[in-house]
């Protein structure tokens, strides 16, 4: 299913750096946390996405 | 848009209330719930809020069989569509099979700023960047990845048209950030969105400078003939490649397959969009007879009287919807064809759904092979 999705991503256009699958144990909260600041650091760079409406990039 | 103005629109008025509608429909014989002349009737009789929140209102597949037969001549499936964009504006929305995606995803490509990749299949197919024949992909590259495990390419479909064209002399343009052209929201009652994708698409092709648009699918075909110029300003004509094809199978030499020394019975799925929608009933059996090897038989129901695969827009596929399938591929398999042809995408991706579907094993065997006829031709052109 990811890889469905990561080549639909791909055709809209989107970079593929907005997409990512991780796996993360219940009890592995420090690692979720990291990997989520490390993607929303990401994204920041990356800008808006072109999909938000009004948004002019 | 009101209730009352739609009932005028579609000659909802007329209706005799004689039933051939419901007896006719394909969905009314296997849901008891659906019944087009009910749909009719609560709208004459003001039963506005019954009407849109009856979920039976996303079921109807805008085949036309009902209209086909109205004595009236009311537009039962227009009529839907209106009642659906009230209803839409009132939060009905139909069920969504595959949860939504394939909507979503055409709601997406409504956006202005996206810059989309969406013809990256496209290597060692001969296009060009100017011409006046413009090809128009439609959803293939969205579909090609989701419709992967029931073994239909839809990329395929369009690289075989591109093909086609070649061998007709032309190097068709292809718009890079095409979008979709917006049927099933159209007629899921999303006209907002709708008429974004119009504009988008219009803007385009006049920039493009395209005399003539060429589809390989009957429903973006539908879309530009009859709902674009209700929106936007089109300049140029739309056909299907299965016209283009048959008025020119003399310039071209269709073989049979070396490998394939005997005579394959195949029969002919009239998708309804261009059957009963545009009237286009003869063209893709004209290629088919042009055919060496291959001998064309009809199904119980064929042409006029074709029956839909059963679903529509991506909305309220059901457990009926199935059985209109088992039903048609059945009919097929009576005719002692080893191949069934259809010109439209969606029909192939309905079937092959039907025949990988769990529920299958235990009933018929509907199994058989399904074929775009755009592949078939490719297949048999001297290239």
């Amino acid at each position: 299913m990811f890889e469905k999705i990561r080549k639909v991503v791909n055709t809209l256009g989107l970079e593929s750096e907005r997409l990512r699958r991780e796996m993360i144990a219940a009890a592995e909260a420090p690692i979720f946390a990291e990997l989520i600041e490390e993607m929303v650091k990401q994204l920041k760079k990356l800008g808006p996405s072109p999909l938000r409406e009004g948004v002019k990039v | 848009l009101n209730l009352e103005d739609l009932i005028k629109e579609t000659k909802t008025y007329y209706c005799l209330e004689c039933g051939k509608c419901t007896a006719v429909c394909p969905v009314s014989r296997h849901n008891s719930n659906f019944s087009p002349r009910f749909m009719l009737e609560r709208a004459l009789m003001g039963f506005e809020g019954e009407l849109i929140h009856d979920r039976e209102l996303f079921s109807c597949l805008a085949c036309y069989a009902c209209s086909h037969l109205c004595p009236s001549d009311v537009d039962y499936p227009v009529f839907t569509q209106k009642v659906r964009n009230l209803a839409s504006s009132q939060g009905e929305h139909g069920d969504c099979a595959h949860s939504g995606t394939l909507l979503s995803l055409m709601r997406l490509e409504s956006r202005p700023d996206i810059k989309q990749r969406r013809l990256e299949w496209l290597n060692g197919c001969r296009t060009s960047q100017k011409s006046e024949v413009l090809y128009f992909v439609g959803c293939a590259p969205y579909f090609e990845p989701i419709f992967e495990d029931i073994e239909v390419s839809p990329v395929n479909i369009a690289r075989n048209s591109i093909k086609i064209l070649n061998a007709l002399g032309i190097e068709p343009m292809l718009l890079p950030n095409e979008r979709c052209c917006g049927h099933d929201l159209l007629w899921t009652g999303d006209t907002e969105t709708f008429k974004k994708l119009a504009q988008l698409n219009a803007q385009m092709i006049k920039e493009s400078g395209a005399k003539k648009i060429v589809f390989s699918c009957p429903e973006g075909y539908r879309t530009f003939k009859i709902d674009y110029p209700q929106y936007v300003k089109l300049d140029c004509e739309p056909m299907h490649i299965t016209e283009l094809l048959a008025q020119n199978l003399s310039a071209l030499s269709l073989r049979a397959k070396q490998s394939n020394p005997e005579v394959k019975r195949v029969t002919y799925q009239d998708p309804c969009r261009l059957g009963r929608h545009l009237g286009i009933y003869e063209p893709p059996r004209e290629i088919i007879r042009a055919m060496p090897g291959i001998k064309l038989v009809e199904m119980e129901h064929s042409g006029d009287e074709s029956i839909c695969c059963g679903t529509s827009a991506w909305t309220n596929c059901s457990s009926y919807s199935k059985q209109i399938r088992i039903e048609r591929l059945l009919e097929a398999k009576a005719t002692g064809a080893e191949l069934l042809i259809t010109s439209c995408p969606k029909c192939q991706i309905h079937f092959k759904c039907a025949m990988v579907d769990k529920g299958a094993e235990k009933g018929p065997d509907i199994k058989m092979e399904v074929m775009d006829l755009v592949n078939l031709a490719a297949n048999a052109l001297e290239i």
